[in-house]
């Protein structure tokens, strides 16, 4: 990633070196520019002792030839002046060109031939104050020794100034060379920073402060709660700046996902709140008060009004005492009620209250103190129930509960009764019937030979007249009994219950012929001897109804229906009319003459009594001279 | 020691006559004694009341006890014959008409050597009272006497 600070400090360093160029060629310019300036000042400086040499040399002749042409030593002044300056100048040359060897090579030259001259002035002015005189001195000047080394002074210094004047026009070329490449350099150099500060300075706007004007113009929206301003994102961008904008961006989606949340959590409390108290207003059942810490109302339901007859506008603001009867005023209660809900968290009774109109109610009262998240007392929830109808239904309960047990001990008695009576029945029915048969049966024994076989079937007659109505007596008992008798329910194997009371029915009837087929293992659950009693009824009839067939056929088995158990006997006796099948199981109700078939009738009326106190049913198919099927099951 | 004789409390003449008229015809018992109710059984076992010149004073070789009974009824002459160590190992058959199960318990519990039910049919009952006689003065060895108390 390469970041904004590089980008940023690659930029200025760019800029910078770039700076540092110019300064520094400038720098070299200018002093390169100061250098040749000094050197043409040395020129002029070299080309003025020159001249003034020259001056010197002309001023030292003239004075000479003044001095020789009138004698007048006054003119000798200026002659020594001049050569002491002469004498100068060519010091200052020297050390002016020393760096110069052709120059000083000049002055080597130079400085015997101005020797010789000097002489030549010297020997002239002596000739003069010699005793020859103006003439003499005339002659050697006119002899012109002088005049030549004059010139060849003359042709050096020339040489030299031409020397200088070169240096000078080489030097002058140079400066202006060095004076126009700073001056490029400057009017170049600086445009082209200017313009590369430019492009820098583009560039981080471009990149780092448009997009952050941009992102911050989005804060700003946000800030001010469009929230679902479009934050500008650069694809793929990695800098600080593509990280703040994206975190930006997620920042906005949390926002914007919080504050959709918050707005359907508000919206939810919203829509909650008004379903609440639109369902406290509208509750008509139950009086919903809300009690400041007083006691006083604040607030009012529509159960409340229809139950305490007051209207939200006249009892507002009132003491909730109103609602108690003068005595519970009298005695504190309902201060001290709220006192209990406070210190309990809740309080509950069942009461007299009194409506506006002054009558009195039956109410449930429920008073809870609320509290603020704090723990501030902000008043009491009173409910109130108006339970008159069922304190009156409670009352008229309790009066049916009191008939009702009355009715049960009636009930108890006359059951009492009953057995007493069964028990009478038992023993005292039974005693007479005794007597006759016994009797009966002495007559048969000890008078037979006085009676004619009519009077002897009268006896005969009597006495099974007698022993049918004790089997009838025992029944009826046996029916009575199985009703009550508490039921031991354990493993019961019904296949050697059978086959136990089939063989009995042989033994008794050895004469006839019955194929019996019992199921094996027919395991039950139930009560053995009861059991046994239906299977009794049951295969008894079974035999006794085949009666009348060469082979008799009886069967005990078990198929499922709907997967329940359902067991069955069969027999191939003379069946019944399916007709009369209702009335199968009613005691005492008989399908077949008593001669036919001997029977009290009350077999089956036992077997159905059994099988349903074992939870199950019993019922029959039959056909006229093909048989019956008795089919039971025996709960689960 | 006990005297072959058979105390039979019975309080419907029907029913005595047939026990003896049953016991006769078993030809094992010569002497059946017939009381009508608990309290008369009660003093002639203890020799007592009506009975107190009884001698010899002996226990019979069995009681043959209806429940029904006037006075005291059966199963307070078995309470009150269990609670005297004098009779107390005396064999007592409950002859009675009752079926009722509570009858039963109760007469076990109080101590009944056995509980036979009167059947309607003189055959069977004939039957069921010789089998009776021989068991009870034949095949049973008599219990050792017990302590004579004081009666009642």
């Amino acid at each position: 990633m390469r970041s904004v600070g590089v980008k940023i400090a690659g930029s200025f360093g760019i800029a910078l070196i770039l700076l540092m160029l110019i300064g520094i060629l400038s720098y070299v310019n200018i002093r390169k520019l100061n250098a040749n300036t000094q050197w043409v000042i040395h020129t002029h400086l070299v080309i003025e002792n020159l001249e003034s040499l020259l001056a010197r040399l002309v001023d030292a002749e003239n004075a000479q030839r003044g001095y020789i042409i009138t004698g007048d030593s006054s003119y000798l002044a200026p002659y020594h002046a001049a050569i002491a300056q002469i004498d100068q100048h060519m010091q200052v040359l020297r050390r002016l060109t020393h760096d110069n060897p052709r120059q000083q090579q000049r002055l080597d030259q130079i400085t015997p031939l101005i020797q010789r001259r000097l002489v030549f002035f010297a020997q002239g002015i002596n000739r003069r104050q010699s005793s020859g005189g103006f003439r003499a001195a005339q002659a050697f000047i006119a002899a012109g020794y002088g005049q030549s080394v004059t010139n060849d002074i003359r042709a050096l210094v020339a040489a030299m100034e031409g020397e200088e004047q070169r240096l000078l026009e080489q030097r002058n070329r140079e400066a202006q060379s060095s004076s126009r490449a700073t001056l490029f350099t400057i009017v170049v150099g600086i445009p082209i920073a200017f313009v590369l500060l430019g492009l820098l300075a583009f560039a981080i706007t471009r990149s780092i402060a448009v997009p952050l004007a941009r992102l911050s113009g989005a804060t700003e929206q946000i800030a001010a709660g469009k929230l679902a301003v479009d934050i500008p994102v650069e694809a793929g961008r990695r800098d600080e700046i593509g990280t703040l904008q994206q975190n930006f961006q997620k920042m906005q989606q949390r926002v914007l996902e919080r504050t959709a949340a918050l707005e359907e959590s508000n919206e939810a409390l919203r829509q909650s709140e008004e379903r609440f108290r639109l369902m406290i207003e509208s509750v008509k059942d139950y009086a919903i008060i809300l009690l400041d810490p007083e006691g006083r109302i604040t607030s009012w339901n529509a159960g409340a009004e229809r139950i305490k007859g007051y209207r939200a506008e006249e009892i507002l603001g009132k003491p909730f005492e109103v609602f108690y009867t003068p005595e519970a005023i009298a005695a504190g209660r309902p201060q001290a009620e709220l006192r209990q809900a406070l210190a309990e968290g809740r309080f509950e009774e069942e009461g007299w209250r009194v409506r506006k109109d002054g009558s009195r109610f039956w109410a449930n009262v429920i008073i809870t103190p609320l509290y603020t998240e704090e723990g501030a007392l902000l008043g009491f929830v009173k409910v109130t129930r108006d339970i008159s109808e069922r304190r009156r239904a409670e009352e008229q309960l309790q009066a049916l509960n009191a008939d009702l047990l009355q009715r049960t001990a009636a009930l108890e008695a006359s059951n009492k009764e009953l057995e007493d009576f069964s028990y009478s029945v038992a023993h005292d029915l039974r005693s007479p019937l005794r007597s006759l048969d016994g009797f009966s049966r002495y007559l048969l024994e000890h008078t037979i030979a006085h009676l004619n076989a009519q009077e002897q079937d009268y006896l005969q007659r009597m006495r099974a007249a007698a022993q049918r109505m004790a089997r009838l007596i025992d029944d009826l008992l046996n029916l009575a009994r199985i009703g009550r008798t508490a039921m031991r329910m354990e493993p019961v194997n019904m296949s050697d219950l059978a086959a136990e009371i089939l063989a009995r029915l042989h033994r008794r009837d050895p004469q006839r012929r019955v194929v019996t087929e019992i199921a094996p293992d027919l395991l039950v659950q139930g009560d053995h001897s009861l059991l046994r009693i239906a299977l009794e009824h049951l295969l008894d009839n079974a035999w006794k109804f085949t009666s009348t067939r060469e082979e008799a056929r009886i069967t005990l088995g078990m198929l499922r229906l709907d997967d329940t158990a359902v067991y069955f006997v069969r027999d191939n006796g003379v069946g019944f009319d399916m007709a009369y099948s209702d009335k199968l199981f009613t005691p005492f109700q008989r399908l077949h003459a008593e001669e036919e078939f001997p029977g009290t009738g009350i077999g089956l009326a036992l077997a159905q009594r059994i099988i349903q106190r074992h939870g199950g049913r019993i019922w029959a198919e039959a056909e006229v001279g093909h048989g019956a099927t008795f089919y039971f099951t025996l709960g689960a | 020691m006990s005297i072959p004789v058979i105390l039979l409390v019975e309080d419907n003449r029907d029913d005595a006559e047939l026990t003896r008229l049953a016991l006769a015809e078993s030809k094992v018992v010569n002497q059946m004694v017939w009381v009508h109710d608990g309290q008369e059984a009660l003093d002639w076992l203890y020799c007592q009341g009506a009975y107190a010149d009884r001698d010899p004073c002996q226990l019979p070789s069995v009681v043959l006890l209806d429940l029904k009974l006037p006075k005291i009824n059966g199963l307070e002459v078995l309470e009150r014959i269990r609670n005297n160590p004098y009779s107390r190992r005396m064999p007592v058959v409950i002859l009675t008409s009752s079926r009722e199960e509570q009858d039963l318990i109760r007469g076990y519990e109080l101590g009944a050597n056995s509980y036979i039910q009167k059947p309607v049919d003189f055959d069977q009952f004939t039957h069921a009272i010789k089998e009776l006689g021989i068991y009870w003065m034949v095949l049973n060895a008599p219990p050792p006497p017990g302590e004579r108390g004081e009666g009642e």
